[in-house]
Parts: structure tokens; C-alpha cells; sequence
């Protein structure tokens, strides 16, 4: 897949992630890149980017047998541009599903 | 590549960024390799998953340069600001350069016109006092030397004062350019990080 596109979705999916429960750094890498082919060591300058914009608050926590781990929490404000994101997104998606599905004005483009 | 190695590599890729900064990102890959480990990955395949360290150092430095030069807008924090999001990548030269080379030009010459309107000004008025005071040394013939002086002494004021003016109206002018600037980056790193590496 197109390298450009699916990059333009890894805030909506580390926003979306975090909507649904705090993670912690390593655990929400991975669940991005079990999903999305995604060079790990980059999603960490997006959170700590999007953190210092105020979509996330971070807080320490005792993890079984380590030293304690950052968990990252989404904010109201990190909700609302979720929420946002996901709407975008949804409407372009919507978008280009629908191009995909019907030929315009009738005409089936030859493969090359 | 190992752990150790990775971490080096960003180190001296994160070296102009405060201690406090370094610190903490080298940390969060530090539990990130710690992780991994008792996840029962290889330190090796860990580091590979995570990418090229020095361009991931690229990065966190555009983003903290970008976000300095937001809160102030200077000369120098701009500059770097700009430094540092070209060096993402050859592609970002188009969309930074070209717009920031014309903001800096123009800042530059209207500050060059007013720098002359002053350094003219200064010199009427230097030469109308010394003309006051010896007029001998300059022909004018049939005007009164003193009213003459006169005229060229206010003549310089007046002009002094509107470069004045003007820098004052400059100096607003240019902090604003430069937060306009500040928001162009910001703008300009969110597109590249769209449609490149993150």
C-alpha cells in the first residue's frame, strides 16, 4: 500500500486506540504496527508531539516485575480531535469507496 | 544493530535538544527495548522494527524546533525552525525555502530603506549645524545662512521622525512576519508528515 496514505492515518489510529483504554508506550506500538506496516520508532515523536499539544496526559504506573510504565490518557480535547479525525476520515474513505465501486460517466477504464 | 548502538545513534542525533528532552525520549525507547526483551524479542530485531535512529532524531528535533519557534517567534528560533524541517527530507526544500526566502527578503529591504531614511536624515541635520556655524565653508548665494539651516535642520527631523515612525511600525511588523512564519511550519511539518515518514 501506498506509503504516503496509510501515514496519514496513524494519528486517527493512535487517537482511536487511546479512546478506548490507556496504553502504554510499547503496548500501543505494537498494536498499531500488528495492524499497519509502520517504522516502530516513529509513532513515539507523534506521541510525544500530540501529548504536548494537549491530546494526551501521561501518568506512571507499577507494572508487574519492571520499572513502572508510562501510560498515555486521551484528553477531552484529544477526544474531540478524534472525533474529528474519524469523521474526516470516514467521509473521504466514503468518498473513495463509492469511486471505486462505480465507473464514471458509464466508462470502464482499461487496465494498463 | 543492538540496544546499545540504537540508543547511542539517537543520542547524537538529539544533541542540540535540552538534557531534559533527551532524557526523557531516550527513556521511552529504553522501556520500549525493555519491553521487547521480556517480550522475547531480539535486541536486534527490536532496533530494526523501530527504524533508522538518526532520522527518527530528525524528527523529535523538527517537532521541538517547530513548537520553540510557536511560543517565540525570533529571528533565530524561526531560522532554526526552518533549518530543521528542510533537513527532514529534500522534498520539504520547495515548500520551506521558496516562502521563507521571500519573507526574509522583503523584511530585509524594507528595514534597508529605513536604515537609509535615518542615516539621511542624520546627515541633513549634521550638515544644517555645521553650515549654521560656519557658514563660510558652503556657497549659497542671497539666502540668509541661518534660515537656511534652519530649514535643512527641520527638513532632517521630519525625516528622522518618520523613520522612527516607520521602525516602530517595522519592528510590530516583522514579530508578526515571524509568527506567521512560526504558523507556516507547523502547517508545513503536519502536510510533510501526512504524505511522508511520520
Amino acid at each position: 500500500m501506498n506509503t504516503q496514505f496509510k501515514k496519514g492515518a496513524l494519528v486517527l489510529c493512535v487517537l482511536t486506540v487511546l479512546n478506548r483504554k490507556d496504553c502504554y508506550g510499547y503496548e500501543l506500538v505494537q498494536t498499531i504496527s500488528k495492524n499497519i506496516d509502520v517504522a516502530e520508532g516513529t509513532i513515539y515523536p507523534l506521541l510525544r508531539r500530540l501529548a504536548s499539544e494537549g491530546y494526551f496526559e501521561t501518568y506512571l504506573q507499577e507494572s508487574a516485575g519492571g520499572p513502572p510504565r508510562k501510560y498515555y490518557r486521551l484528553t477531552e480535547k484529544g477526544q474531540e480531535y478524534r472525533d474529528e479525525l474519524a469523521e474526516e476520515w470516514t467521509a473521504f474513505t466514503t468518498g473513495v469507496s463509492r469511486i471505486l465501486a462505480a465507473p464514471i460517466n458509464g466508462k470502464e477504464r482499461s487496465s494498463d | 544493530m543492538d540496544r546499545e548502538q540504537f540508543l547511542e545513534s539517537l543520542e547524537t542525533a538529539l544533541k542540540s535538544l535540552p538534557e531534559t528532552e533527551v532524557r526523557e525520549i531516550l527513556e521511552d525507547y529504553q522501556m520500549h527495548f525493555q519491553e521487547g526483551t521480556s517480550d522475547g524479542r531480539e535486541e536486534a530485531d527490536i532496533a530494526l522494527a523501530l527504524g533508522d535512529p538518526t532520522a527518527i532524531g530528525r524528527i523529535f528535533r523538527a517537532d521541538f524546533m517547530v513548537a520553540k519557534a510557536g511560543h517565540s517567534a525570533t529571528f533565530k528560533n524561526v531560522a532554526g525552525a526552518a533549518t530543521a524541517v528542510i533537513g527532514l527530507g529534500l522534498f520539504n526544500l520547495l515548500f520551506v525555502a521558496g516562502p521563507v526566502l521571500v519573507f526574509f527578503i522583503l523584511l530585509v529591504a524594507v528595514w534597508a530603506l529605513i536604515a537609509m531614511l535615518a542615516l539621511v536624515s542624520i546627515t541633513v541635520i549634521v550638515a544644517s549645524v555645521f553650515y549654521a556655524l560656519f557658514p563660510s565653508w558652503f556657497i549659497v548665494g542671497g539666502v540668509s545662512p541661518f534660515l537656511l539651516a534652519l530649514g535643512f535642520f527641520s527638513l532632517g527631523l521630519g525625516a528622522l521622525s518618520l523613520s522612527g515612525i516607520l521602525g516602530i511600525a517595522m519592528a510590530f511588523l516583522t514579530r508578526f512576519c515571524f509568527r506567521l512564519l512560526a504558523g507556516y511550519l507547523k502547517f508545513n511539518l503536519e502536510f510533510i508528515r501526512r504524505r511522508k515518514s511520520v
